[in-house]
């Protein structure tokens, strides 16, 4: 089942001066931060409320972050919900004939995590995470 | 002083049909539509946030910036206790926000940051009277 926003992914050139805006100047607190070289991106996520936000910086132009920075530019990448059951989640998902990024779970910075397709929900991309803490 | 996440606005060119998505692909469902000035708006809460799923509709300040955003995920609202303290706190840090003005539900007033200031973000300041 969803339960909440787990975060929202933010597409930025670098992680240092987006964390003075995110952690700095709105005083946000980092929870976690990583390079994640499997998906190409240097990332830290930041508590607000319920939820985080996850700024990501790419490793380098020819990731999915640094092609949808020249692409698009700065800013919203995708939402992450939370669910307590990700296995039941994208069993279900296929069972609809959902279109998928991953068919299978992966490792995140989220802890265990997929990406829907964004041509199936309308052009947004959306995450699902099962955290591992 | 900035709270949670409040919201987070997709703009499509059919709400109800993408309420019908969010609901039939994840299971979250959407409330009646909002009739606001210049948009059609679907709140899909979840959590102790919602979705909004708005689709332009007519004239109005709403409207009317929306329709300059792209498709998709648009809009982040996060929630404050003291609007004109938030504000102060981040032109003090040398970010631009408009001026605080009154939301589209009652007892909401808001205010945008610049997306210069928050890496091409737009975040709307909200803050709700109990």
């Amino acid at each position: 089942m969803i339960q909440k926003i787990h975060h929202i992914g933010i597409a930025v050139k670098s992680l240092d001066e987006a964390l003075r805006f995110y952690s700095e100047t709105l005083g946000l607190t980092v929870h976690k931060q990583a390079v994640v070289e499997q998906q190409g991106v240097k990332a830290a996520l930041l508590t607000i409320g319920q939820s985080e936000i996850e700024l990501l910086e790419p490793l380098g132009p020819e990731t999915p972050i640094g092609r949808f920075l020249e692409r698009r530019g700065e800013g919203l990448h995708h939402v992450c919900f939370q669910t307590d059951g990700i296995d039941q989640e994208l069993a279900g998902l296929k069972a609809k004939g959902v279109e998928l990024i991953d068919q299978e779970p992966r490792i995140g910075l989220a802890g265990r995590i997929c990406f829907l397709h964004p041509r199936a929900m309308k052009g947004v991309l959306v995450e699902l995470a099962e955290p591992l803490d | 002083m900035f709270k949670r996440i409040d919201y987070l606005t997709i703009k499509t060119d059919d709400a109800a049909g993408a309420a019908q998505v969010w609901e039939a692909t994840l299971g979250l469902k959407g409330r009646a539509p909002q009739p606001m000035v210049g948009v059609r708006s679907i709140s899909v809460p979840v959590g102790d946030a919602f979705l909004e799923l708005a689709q332009t509709e007519g004239e109005g300040p709403y409207g009317d910036w929306l329709r300059q955003q792209a498709e998709g995920m648009c809009l982040v609202g996060i929630e404050v206790d003291d609007l004109a303290g938030a504000i102060a706190h981040l032109r003090a840090r040398g970010a631009q926000v408009s001026e605080p003005q009154p939301g589209g539900a009652p007892g909401v007033r808001f205010a945008l940051v610049d997306t210069a200031s928050t890496h091409g973000v737009p975040i709307a300041l909200v803050q709700r009277s109990t």
